[in-house]
């Protein structure tokens, strides 16, 4: 009787206390979104994936006409350095002329959505605050992003207390395995631009290449039936798969598929084997899969659990070429 | 007399005593003992009452103290069976099955062999002591296990602000669930062991080869998916 009435009140406050964390989460994230958006910082960060650790330097402020200008740069190996002044990003990459973008992503290790609109995630995601802890010698707040299914990873982010800013970020499994870690190891905000970020506003970036060149939105002769909930088709195209110069560059028919946090590529061409066993490896947390059933080659690359990825390229059909109003959100075809 | 007896015996078996006195049931018993006649009629009559609240086993055993007996008089006498002496015996049955003549010095055969009479009873002793103590020391690690959950999912709400400890290792970009088919292989059986060598060496490239292109298709899906991540959305 003791007992069971122990329960309940432990029950019920747990209830109160999940609904109060999961409301100051939200508050949380918000804070950051605006924080990375608004305020003049330099930051350093490691990733840590596969036993290696990869250093990063990230400036980001607000310049004259309140235009958003930002850097981010890998520190080892070859350059590798994000440049964007308001809606126009520039990569400047080993493997080609550097080249800019009109676009409002920055791909970097942060997720691009951490700057947008985060409440979008709350369809496939749960968002709890945990607790405090010290990290880069400030106090952090624990959010916790946690998937509500089993076809997507958690994300747990420690926040800055004084700034909201990010200080550390790891990527786990479901069952509470480590993928990859993002840790700050300095951070600096200023209400100056800094010397960086006043140059980067006078510099000229490279030419804005048209995204349109591609053959874009043709109407594909493969979909995927079944997607992990949440997901959504964001670009579909046919292009040539580059393995940069190795002379057996392939056409493939390209699905990208998001839910707001992770994007997820599908790959689909016929080939002249008839099989090949499933193989994947996986960078962190992105796996990438790929097999050949029945003649057809499907790759899948994303920040996904392998079953999920396995469960995709199983759904693969060929297109219903008579239904043409198909309105389903996983058909793959664009009018 | 022998009625009286019987009467008595009955009462007995029904469990009440033919009289007040404690000493003439005890006398009773002692006689039922020494009498064979007696001692039977007691037997059928608890057969008898058995059969009656139909409490019959399946396979009926008339005389079930007879098998006991004669199973009493072939088992082997336990001596004190303390640890030391199976450790010791271990060691004996050891040394029994590489040669006896590494047995420990002055043992003879013959009491070797006595103890593993002693062995195998005390052998015995310990597997029904273990099967009982299996399930409840089972119970036991689940318990314990249990407490430590409880224990460590505390700690882990004061604990996890700091890290999952791990460094993060997953698989590195070589390792893959189907490393190679080996459906290639064709040695012959009656290949001399050069070419058995060289069809090996010819395998060995061809797995080299077969993870190569492995690793490229999957490096270019890689670099791919990152490049189509950085061109964006083409759909509005």
């Amino acid at each position: 009787m003791k007992l069971s009435a122990l329960l309940l009140l432990l029950f019920s406050f747990n209830v109160s206390a999940i609904t109060a964390d999961t409301q100051s989460a939200k508050l949380w994230l918000e804070r950051l979104s605006q924080s990375l958006r608004q305020l003049n910082f330099t930051t350093s960060f490691v990733v840590v994936k596969n036993n290696q650790a990869e250093p990063y330097h990230w400036l980001h402020g607000i310049g004259d006409k309140e235009q958003e200008l930002e850097i981010f740069t890998r520190l080892n190996g070859p350059r590798r350095d994000v440049l964007r002044q308001g809606a126009i990003v520039s990569y400047i990459e080993p493997e080609q002329e550097p080249y800019s973008l009109i676009s409002n992503d920055i791909q970097s290790p942060i997720p691009a959505i951490f700057r947008g609109e985060i409440t979008k995630l709350e369809e496939s995601y749960r968002f709890i605050s945990v607790g405090r802890s010290r990290v880069l010698g400030r106090v952090a707040q624990l959010v916790r992003i946690v998937a509500k299914d089993k076809y997507r990873f958690s994300y747990w982010l420690w926040l800055d207390q004084k700034t909201g800013l990010l200080l550390k970020m790891a990527v786990l499994t479901r069952q509470g395995q480590l993928l990859e870690q993002i840790q700050f190891t300095h951070l600096e905000v200023s209400e100056q631009l800094s010397d960086n970020l006043a140059q980067l506003q006078l510099t000229e970036l490279p030419n804005i290449i048209q995204v349109t060149s591609q053959k874009q939105n043709k109407v594909l002769s493969w979909q995927v039936d079944w997607l992990p909930p949440g997901f959504a088709v964001i670009k579909s195209n046919q292009h040539n798969l580059n393995t940069y110069n190795r002379g057996d560059d392939k056409a493939v028919e390209f699905m990208l598929f998001s839910d707001g946090l992770t994007e997820v590529s599908v790959y689909v061409n016929p080939s002249k084997e008839t099989f090949r066993a499933a193989e994947y490896a996986s960078d962190g947390a992105t796996m990438v899969f790929n097999h050949i059933l029945q003649g057809v080659e499907v790759g899948i690359v994303g920040d996904i659990p392998l079953a999920t990825a396995i469960k995709m390229a199983e759904s693969i059909v060929p297109a219903k070429v008579d239904d043409i109003k198909d309105d389903s959100p996983h058909s793959v075809r664009e009018k | 007399m022998s009625e009286i007896k019987s009467e008595s015996i009955s009462s007995l078996v029904d469990n009440y005593s033919p009289s007040t006195d404690d000493s003439v049931s005890a006398h009773l018993v002692d006689n039922m003992l020494k009498d064979e006649h007696l001692s039977s009629t007691w037997q059928n009559y608890h057969l008898i009452g058995d059969v009656l609240r139909d409490e019959v086993p399946q396979s009926l055993q008339l005389d079930l103290s007879k098998t006991i007996s004669a199973a009493i008089a072939q088992e082997a006498t336990i001596l004190s069976p303390n640890s030391s002496m199976q450790a010791f015996s271990q060691s004996v049955l050891q040394n029994n099955d590489s040669s006896s003549g590494k047995g420990i010095t002055g043992d003879k055969i013959e009491e070797e062999k006595s103890n593993n009479r002693v062995i195998d009873a005390t052998s015995r002793f310990k597997a029904k002591i273990s099967a009982l103590v299996k399930p409840m020391g089972q119970v036991a690690i689940a318990a314990s296990a249990a407490a430590l959950m409880i224990v460590g999912v505390q700690n882990n709400v004061a604990n996890n602000e700091i890290t999952p400890s791990q460094v993060v290792q997953t698989v590195p970009l070589t390792g893959y669930a189907n490393p190679v088919s080996f459906s290639v292989q064709s040695a012959q059986p009656e290949q001399s062991f050069q070419s058995k060598q060289q069809t090996q060496q010819a395998m060995n490239e061809q797995i080299v080869a077969e993870r190569v292109a492995q690793q490229r298709r999957l490096q270019a899906l890689l670099k791919d998916h990152n490049q189509q991540v950085k061109l964006g959305s083409n759909i509005q």
